[in-house]
């Protein structure tokens, strides 16, 4: 007998499977108590939850209705594709020319629609746009051309299409009106991008209130932690339950932000039809919360791992 | 083997707890260490499981000196020592099966092994009925025979005890003697501090004589 002295039946005799199954039934009976701990104070940890939901719900929540609205717009400027293409000034031949344009235009599959707009028409489009109907009645001769708008089939090639245009004959120029809805395409994918960085600053949020509770926790566990050493646990022994606490922690505030953001995007899409614009549904919220479920429930086995190290340090058995 | 060389042991204040304390208890042996109330009983007992450190010489357990047993070892060294305190330390919250069962969740037994040792050790201490009942509802000798049944259940080598009677009754203590006298004859080196002199004039024991830290000795 000594301290090398093989007990009967000591694990390790049991050879490594039945270890391995000691094992991970300490990670299940760990998994209860965590359980059971969170249970003991429930509406310390809802609100502990809630805290966590809350924080990032807001972000979460601007994100996913900035991603859908700029998916709504993508479609949107899809329907507001347009080539104008100016047809070239021949005299008396112009209109000809145009009518010519249009009907070889006409025949093209990869056009939704094509539309004439003559000089007349253009020059009453420009007095009713920017009221120079004093100015534009001085005039004596029309100066516009005739401009054919071409309205492509969606997801055209915009660039390709106008060079093409372009280079036909009988055609001085051709345009993309675009710019506006590229210009508020990019400002929303940037916002997306600085939100997406203040839900990842507000990560730490999350692991401060779960340190919060695993300290507590340790507190009111002092003399338990105090025997467990005594009698031979490892750390990680001690420490099992605690994560499995941070990580049930940071999961259900997690889910607490998913559910809260989902109720209110119906809301903001709801407020939205009101005012004829529907959000297009995208896979977008359904992705996130698949990502930030995994990611709290990581973040939450971080912090209480890092709470408890740091704890334990402190406690002296008596 | 628990062995002692020319130990001292100086709290932070400046109080001497233990000055030159050299023995040797050879594997297998009972012990008992007395003296009277702070000449160093319990001061002594905590080097053995590493809650202190000597100030200097050195403590030996089975031949290991334990100032150099790694950090990452004192568990498993631990887990060689039964602890029974005065004060059983019993977790309220847990049954008396789950309470005796720690040390070998501790040690990663299996579930059908922690419960044959359990109801084993349950058995030895006469409490096979109460098993599921959680401590506040024992009285104190029950609470007290849950503690013993916990420092046993893993088989340590070595069971150290500090005033393990001190709060029962003496017909409860002299059965709780005879109980250490059993493990002991098992083949457990047993150290056993107490101050309750007519207990140990009943038991054949060799006597650790502590007095303002300075030890003497009695048939070992």
């Amino acid at each position: 007998m000594g301290m090398q002295r093989k007990s009967q039946n000591h694990p390790r005799q049991h050879g490594l499977k039945m270890h391995f199954q000691a094992w991970l039934d300490h990670h299940g009976d760990s998994f209860k108590d965590a359980l059971r701990r969170l249970a003991r104070r429930p509406f310390g940890q809802l609100l502990s939850m809630l805290v966590i939901g809350l924080s990032l719900t807001l972000p979460m929540t601007l994100l996913l209705t900035l991603h859908s609205a700029r998916m709504g717009l993508a479609g949107w400027s899809q329907d507001m594709d347009v080539v104008q293409v100016f047809v070239q000034e021949e005299g008396a031949a112009t209109t000809r020319l145009a009518d010519e344009l249009v009907a070889s235009l006409k025949n093209d599959p990869r056009l939704r629609e094509v539309r004439l707009i003559p000089p007349e028409e253009g020059l009453k489009q420009l007095a009713q746009l920017h009221q120079f109907d004093s100015l534009l009645a001085d005039m004596k001769r029309n100066p516009l051309p005739p401009v054919i708008e071409v309205y492509p089939q969606r997801g055209s090639e915009l660039e390709a299409l106008r060079s093409e245009l372009a280079a036909r004959p009988g055609v001085a120029s051709a345009r993309v009106d675009a710019q506006a809805v590229e210009r508020l395409h990019g400002l929303m994918s940037s916002a997306e991008q600085l939100l997406l960085l203040f839900l990842l600053m507000l990560a730490p949020m999350l692991a401060v209130t779960v340190s919060n509770t695993i300290r507590l926790e340790l507190e009111h566990r002092i003399d338990e932690i105090r025997l467990l050493q005594l009698i031979g646990a490892t750390p990680g022994f001690i420490r099992r339950p605690l994560l499995y606490v941070g990580g049930l922690l940071g999961v259900g505030g997690a889910s607490m932000a998913v559910a809260l953001t989902f109720f209110a995007l119906d809301a903001v899409s709801g407020a939205m039809a009101r005012v004829g614009f529907a959000l297009p549904l995208t896979s977008a919220p359904f992705l996130l919360a698949l990502a930030v479920l995994p990611v709290g429930f990581a973040l939450g086995l971080l912090a209480a791992w890092l709470a408890s190290v740091v704890q334990m340090r402190q406690i002296r058995l008596v | 083997m628990i062995q002692f060389e020319r130990v001292c042991k100086t709290y932070p204040g400046g109080q001497v707890a233990l000055h030159d304390v050299s023995f040797r208890l050879t594997q297998g042996r009972m012990a008992f260490l007395t003296g009277p109330s702070g000449s160093g009983k319990s001061s002594l007992l905590r080097l053995i499981p590493q809650i202190d450190r000597p100030s200097s010489g050195q403590v030996l357990i089975n031949g290991t000196d334990i100032a150099r047993v790694g950090a990452w070892r004192i568990p498993r060294l631990r887990r060689h020592i039964g602890v029974i305190f005065q004060n059983p330390h019993l977790l309220d919250e847990m049954s008396v099966f789950d309470n005796i069962a720690l040390p070998l969740r501790v040690q990663h037994y299996p579930r059908d092994e922690i419960v044959r040792r359990v109801r084993a050790a349950l058995d030895k201490v006469a409490l096979f009925e109460r098993e599921q009942a959680l401590p506040p509802e024992l009285s104190g000798g029950e609470q007290q025979r849950v503690n013993i049944a916990r420092a046993l259940v893993a088989r340590p080598s070595i069971i150290l005890a500090d005033e393990p009677t001190g709060n029962l009754d003496p017909e409860l203590a002299f059965e709780i003697m005879r109980l250490f006298m059993q493990f002991n004859a098992a083949g457990v080196t047993m150290l056993i501090a107490t101050h309750a002199l007519d207990l140990i004039d009943a038991f054949d024991a060799p006597r650790l004589l502590l007095r303002d830290g300075r030890l003497s000795t009695e048939g070992l």
